[in-house]
């Protein structure tokens, strides 16, 4: 039972660790490219426009008409405490900073944080998607917490036995083929080139998949499962 | 012995050193003589078969079996050869349906003697056969074929010395080259001594064998020669145990219970010893290795088997051959399908009733249809079996098996799977290609469910027709993705529920890298065509008039037809999935095939079919987005097209198999479309 509360602890430790690791990837790409599709444009200039201190009845007045973007989109707010009058396009994520005492633009910027909020996490390609991809995340790092935790409190999982025979030779070594322990691939392997007391050259051993052997001038793909099985011996020189 | 009676053959000339005579020759006997084409695979066996019978080739099925069975006759110095080519196999311990049948066609007593057909450049591999045909008591010639490639890898070969060696006639060949005769090979068939068996290499099996041998007597069940079924038995082959399980009468049974009990894995691993031994000793004797020499197909694998950049071409590589064939059918069959088409408002206007909208409906459609899918299969084959001529692809499938090894099929699964996403029938065709009957079932199984293009044409028409562009791509991405789960799914149920392999996971051959031939490709490719021509075209044709004639009759419009009335009554299905009668019938009709669908919405919709704006106009009124998303779902995962369909039977070789299979994709796609409308209502 331990053991397999282990196994789980680990797998979930693993994938999740995975998975938050390249979402991590994703969201620092994010961070640098996204800015860029969404950079605030230069405007006129708003003394033009509205001359010195424009009223907040014009500048509603310029926001219902749409001259900042579609109305519902934009969102007009005053800030007394430094007298400026602040458009908050939400479409493309832009704040536009006016004075008003003297009608002029005091800033037009990039809303990164709503930008981030919205479009990080594949948001960009579908607001909901990166919102429901941005939910699992509370709950996958307690699950990482947990399993973290429990993996350093109860480290008695075995470890993976070393590989033994063939898979513990090193590419360009050879080997001399004895038998197979599994009866049923004996013929299959006799019969392809692989019989008892040929010698037989390890080529390629890649991390996952077939290991690539040659005896006999004949390149043989083995599976793993069937390459552990192989009884073999060293080249006597 | 008359000196007049004895052919002798120029040992320089020929390698044969037996002298063969004429009243014992195979060509004493009065009647044609069958000799069997043996060999490994990638010994050029079927190139030296086709050398030798050209044209004159039948091509057909085993009995009861889904394995291609070639034969040829010519006539030589008099007398007549039929000449069998036997499926490519390693031994004769049946390990696949090809192995099977090459063995149980060996011991059936038809053949009067073997080509053995062997690789020069692995001659100690392709010996193995040999060695286990030996037992089999048939005169045997051995066709020492690629010495061009033995060369190129460093290798060389005395076919005197091989000839000596083994005690049968060798002939060296270089099967790809236009200057090469087969006169030798015939004249040496012709003169094969009946009575070698008898004189070649004393038995190659150790003690503990003859003495089962002995013990199992003449006049009992067991399968002839008793040698070889004794070392089989001691062998422990599976499969012949399954066949001496039904064959054997009650006392041999016992006797074989017997004997089985008595083997031990140490007889097993002497039999193939002996086998070493003589192998080792024959290739010492005839074989002369260059030292220092580099194979060139070590240095090309260093880039085809590299984990990233051989994985990356193989990327490439297989979906461009893939489309490559496409287009070149396309090109050729595709238009003889669009002319097809375009002519039937033609010949219903000079033909009017019945018969012109037969011919106009559902003859010439299928002639175009057929025709289309032959000139795509034939492209494609022709591709693939060029890729497989080089060697090339058994490195795809060696380089994709860590992938599908986890759905209980091997990396050559890989080639019909990726051709299903173009066209299911073309795949399904292709799945010869698998080694196992388990796996080609599985692929078999998977490959309804992958998208073909067809599907995918549908869903992009509707898909886009029906949501704002980005949900568009969603859904097709989407319902694609659910396809490939899905066939995934099915793949890995079968896996864990049918019975076990005969082998732990692959073991496979990556042969040398030599120069493809052309004749062979060509022969593969028109044996293909003839089969699916004989096979398919019938049914494709049966169908395509019983369809017209549901949507024909009774009075010769879709809208009261007989179609229409099972649309009708299906309604209540649609109507549960969020579309009308009209949506049930343009699936019915889809199923000759999927392209079909808009051109029959049109005719329901009352608009011109060539107007596809006009399509999309009526259809967005009458659907919801829940309802659209479900019929492209459904479009997507219900009942492949008929072509589809019939090959698969082929390929099964079982209505009922193929029926099951069919229910369940019919189950799984109208509950798929189901959750799609009732549980999206969200995303709208």
């Amino acid at each position: 039972m331990n053991v397999t509360f282990l196994k789980w602890s680990r797998f979930l430790h693993k994938w999740l660790g995975i998975y938050i690791a390249v979402f991590t990837l994703l969201w620092v790409s994010e961070l640098l490219i996204l800015p860029s599709f969404y950079n605030a444009k230069p405007l006129a200039s708003f003394t033009e426009q509205y001359g010195s201190e424009p009223s907040i009845q014009k500048i509603i007045n310029a926001v219902n008409a749409g001259v900042y973007g579609a109305p519902a989109t934009v969102e007009f707010s005053y800030k007394p405490e430094t007298q400026h009058y602040l458009i908050t396009n939400k479409e493309n994520y832009t704040i536009l900073t006016i004075d008003a005492v003297t009608g002029q633009l005091v800033s037009n910027e990039t809303d990164y944080d709503s930008l981030l909020t919205k479009k990080s996490g594949l948001g960009w390609i579908n607001e909901s998607l990166g919102d429901f991809l941005k939910i699992p995340f509370q709950i996958f790092f307690v699950i990482l917490s947990v399993t973290g935790l429990h993996l350093i409190f109860f480290p008695h999982m075995k470890k993976k036995r070393a590989s033994k025979g063939l898979l513990a030779l090193n590419p360009g070594q050879q080997f001399i083929y004895k038998s197979t322990t599994s009866s049923k691939d004996m013929a299959k392997t006799a019969s392809i080139g692989l019989l008892p007391g040929v010698r037989v050259t390890l080529l390629y051993m890649p991390r996952r998949g077939p290991v690539v052997l040659s005896a006999r001038n004949t390149r043989i793909a083995v599976a793993r499962s069937v390459a552990q099985s192989f009884i073999i011996a060293p080249v006597e020189v | 012995m008359s000196q007049q009676n004895e052919i002798v053959m120029p040992i320089e000339d020929a390698n044969i050193y037996i002298k063969s005579q004429t009243a014992n020759a195979l060509s004493s006997l009065s009647r044609p003589i069958n000799v069997a084409f043996a060999g490994q695979p990638n010994t050029g066996k079927s190139t030296i078969f086709n050398k030798i019978t050209g044209l004159k080739q039948r091509v057909g099925n085993w009995p009861g079996k889904t394995v291609d069975k070639k034969e040829g006759s010519i006539d030589h110095k008099g007398s007549s050869f039929n000449f069998i080519d036997l499926p490519g196999t390693y031994g004769l311990t049946a390990n696949s349906l090809e192995e099977e049948i090459t063995r149980d066609y060996l011991l059936s007593g038809e053949a009067d003697a073997i080509i053995a057909v062997v690789n020069a450049a692995s001659l100690e591999r392709s010996m193995y056969l040999v060695a286990e045909m030996l037992p089999l008591n048939l005169p045997t010639i051995i066709a020492l074929n690629m010495m061009d490639v033995a060369e190129q890898e460093g290798y060389s070969v005395s076919a005197e010395a091989l000839s000596k060696a083994t005690g049968m006639p060798v002939i060296p060949l270089i099967g790809t080259s236009q200057n090469q005769s087969m006169s030798e090979l015939l004249d040496g068939l012709h003169c094969l001594d009946l009575g070698q068996p008898a004189l070649r290499t004393p038995g190659i099996y150790p003690d503990g064998v003859q003495r089962v041998a002995l013990e199992l007597k003449e006049e009992s069940t067991f399968p002839k020669p008793l040698l070889w079924t004794a070392g089989k038995i001691i062998e422990q082959d599976k499969s012949l145990e399954n066949r001496l399980q039904q064959e054997l009468s009650d006392a041999d049974l016992k006797t074989y219970g017997k004997i089985k009990h008595s083997v031990t894995s140490e007889a097993t691993n002497e039999v193939y010893m002996a086998r070493q031994q003589w192998i080792e000793d024959v290739c010492d004797k005839s074989v002369h290795i260059a030292k220092n020499h580099t194979s060139p197909t070590d240095k090309w694998d260093k880039l085809f088997l590299h984990p990233i950049w051989g994985r990356a071409i193989a990327f490439l590589v297989i979906p461009a051959g893939c489309l490559l064939g496409v287009i070149l059918g396309m090109l050729t069959g595709g238009m003889a399908l669009m002319g097809a088409l375009s002519v039937g408002p033609q010949i219903k206007m000079m033909w009017p009733g019945a018969v012109g909208s037969l011919v106009a409906s559902a003859i010439i459609p299928a002639t175009g249809w057929v025709l289309a899918l032959l000139s795509i299969i034939g492209f494609i084959y022709a591709i693939f079996h060029f890729l497989e001529d080089t060697g090339y692809l058994a490195r795809v499938a060696y380089l994709m098996d860590p992938m599908l090894s986890k759905l209980g099929v091997d990396g050559k699964a890989a080639i019909p799977l990726l051709m299903g996403m173009l066209c299911n029938t073309v795949a399904i065709a292709g799945s010869r290609v698998i080694a196992t009957r388990r796996q080609r079932f599985i692929s078999l199984c998977m490959l309804p469910f992958l998208p073909c293009s067809g599907q995918t044409g549908v869903a992009f028409l509707f898909a886009f027709a029906l949501f704002p562009p980005e949900t568009a791509i969603k859904v097709i991405l989407g319902v694609t993705a659910v396809n490939i789960i899905l066939a995934c799914s099915i793949a890995k149920i079968l896996h864990k529920r049918l019975p076990g392999t005969h082998t732990s996971g692959l073991i496979m051959e990556l042969p040398l890298y030599h120069k493809p031939n052309f004749k062979t490709i060509f022969s593969g490719v028109r044996v293909r065509l003839e089969l699916f021509a004989r096979s398919t075209s019938g049914f494709i044709f049966a169908a395509l008039i019983l369809v017209w004639a549901a949507s024909y009759f009774p009075d010769g419009t879709i809208q009261h037809s007989y179609l229409f009335q099972f649309g009708k009554f299906l309604e209540p299905v649609g109507a549960l999935l969020g579309f009308d009668w009209r949506f049930v019938v343009a699936l019915l009709s889809s199923f000759v095939a999927k392209e079909t669908t808009a051109g029959t919405l049109a005719v329901l919709f009352s608009v011109d079919a060539g107007n596809q704006q006009a399509i999309l106009e009526a259809v967005r009124q009458s659907i919801t987005p829940q309802g659209a998303l479900a019929f492209v779902v459904l479009s997507n995962l219900y009942l492949p097209c008929l072509a589809t369909i019939v090959t698969l039977k082929a390929e099964f070789g079982s209505w009922a198999t193929t029926i099951k299979l069919l229910i369940c994709m019919l189950t799984i796609a109208i509950l798929a479309a189901y959750v799609a409308f009732s549980c999206t209502a969200f995303l709208f």
